[in-house]
């Protein structure tokens, strides 16, 4: 009797695991239908950016190259509003403030004497990367003719310089989407196979309110 | 207006000579080495103590630097600088990029210079020379044999090396641990000073300077603030 009984349990237990099993799968199958919706071809990507009016993120930096025994990491804080001002700031290791707003960019960095604003060459390269960046935070991809874009699975994006000139400075970009509807989850900016930066946004907050003068000083 | 006659062109020219006579003797003046004070005990035993005693980096090293720059013409930036070097085998391998991760330049110095990236301001052709001797300045014995020591009018002991080139580097030693370091080129004058900050060493061993200050002096001259991140051994 008690063996029957134990028997019927263990067959209840396997139809309740049977139908919450189900459940799951089904769950997988609708998260997935949902979550490709958006990132499976241009006009859904596009259309998701549009929504988009400002990003507020922490980010993680790691710089990976032969020459290091481990990633050099850098953490901060980001903040884009559309459609190109931008606020990338470094709390570690080195603070420092990028800030550019209707094509005026800018960089401060932490000093003996404070946060001094750099006025180095080197800046020059970087601002054309921030160009590029704002770019695709609106969602315009495909706009840039310097680059192929491919759309892959997992939702990811290739960008590969056309020109060999380029292509000697960045060899590729990949930029991972995350399943939320018009959000980047990271960057990976490949200089070579054995150099390149990995740039995780975490927290993302979507439309927040933020005024101009974030993006012009420094505060 | 008096007419510019011969004779008066000729004033001019005896002018000029004297002019450029004593120009020539004003340089001469300026490149002059600093004097080195008589040590107490014997020379060859106090150029032993003062300059084989000095310690320098040895053994293969890994450094990340953040570098403030001050350029010629005044333009200021701050990057990040890695760094692998050997004593052993004299080599450097040298990256510097910026905060945001990009790397503007790449070279390897094995007796050889290679270098594999360089984007502008970094791609002129002296650039990556003159990092490599700005490097083995800094962290490298001097290149020659020591020819004098003794002690400077400030009271720091140093010890001057001379090179096959003609140029001459002192390395002078202060109380408090931190050292410096002034090339001369071969007209005597000061080209580069290169100041190290550091702990208290416990013992004779070479310790990572936690701040290191170059300045390049003349028309071109800039300056450096490198300030350790890591270091590994």
């Amino acid at each position: 009797m008690n063996a029957i009984a134990t028997e019927l349990k263990g067959g209840e237990q396997m139809a309740e695991r049977g139908v919450s099993g189900s459940c799951l799968i089904f769950a997988v199958f609708i998260g997935a239908a949902l979550s490709l919706g958006w990132s499976d071809s241009w006009d859904g990507i596009s259309s998701s950016f549009r929504d988009v009016r400002s990003v507020n993120a922490e980010f993680v930096q790691e710089k990976h190259m032969r020459i290091l025994s481990r990633p050099f990491v850098s953490k901060g804080l980001f903040c884009y509003q559309s459609p190109g001002s931008l606020r990338w700031e470094y709390l570690s290791p080195v603070k420092s403030i990028l800030l550019m707003h209707k094509g005026k960019a800018m960089r401060y960095t932490e000093k003996d004497e404070g946060l001094v604003r750099d006025s180095g060459a080197n800046f020059q390269a970087m601002q054309i990367i921030l160009q590029e960046i704002t770019m695709w935070l609106n969602g315009r991809f495909t706009e840039n003719p310097n680059f192929k874009v491919s759309l892959e699975p997992g939702r990811k994006i290739t960008l590969t310089p056309k020109k060999e000139s380029f292509s000697k400075i960045i060899m590729r970009t990949e930029i991972f989407l995350s399943p939320d509807p018009g959000i980047i989850e990271s960057l990976m900016i490949y200089e070579g196979e054995d150099s390149f930066t990995k740039i995780g946004f975490r927290s993302v907050r979507l439309n927040e309110t933020v005024n101009d003068s974030f993006f012009q000083k420094i505060q | 207006m008096r007419p510019l006659t011969i004779l008066s062109f000729r004033r001019f020219s005896e002018n000029v000579r004297f002019a450029l006579i004593l120009l020539v003797l004003t340089t001469m003046s300026c490149g002059r080495l600093p004097k080195l004070g008589e040590p107490a005990i014997s020379p060859e035993r106090q150029l032993y103590e003062n300059c084989e005693e000095i310690p320098y980096l040895s053994g293969k090293w890994r450094f990340v630097h953040s570098i403030e720059a001050v350029m010629p013409g005044g333009k200021r930036g701050t990057l990040i600088g890695i760094c692998l070097i050997s004593s052993e085998t004299g080599t450097i391998h040298s990256v510097i990029m910026t905060i945001e991760g990009f790397v503007l330049f790449d070279a390897r110095y094995d007796g050889e210079l290679l270098v594999s990236r360089s984007i502008p301001p970094f791609d002129t052709p002296g650039f990556a020379r003159g990092q490599m001797e700005d490097m083995k300045l800094i962290f490298f014995r001097p290149e020659g044999k020591p020819i004098r020591t003794g002690i400077l009018e400030n009271g720091s002991p140093a010890c001057r090396y001379e090179n096959s080139d003609g140029m001459t580097v002192d390395v002078i030693i202060r109380p408090d641990n931190s050292w410096e370091i002034r090339k001369y080129g071969r007209n005597a004058k000061l080209v580069r000073t290169v100041r190290a900050f550091r702990g208290q060493a416990a013992d004779q061993k070479w310790v990572p300077p936690e701040r290191l200050e170059l300045t390049a002096h003349g028309m071109m001259g800039y300056s450096l603030i490198l300030k350790l991140m890591q270091a590994e051994n």
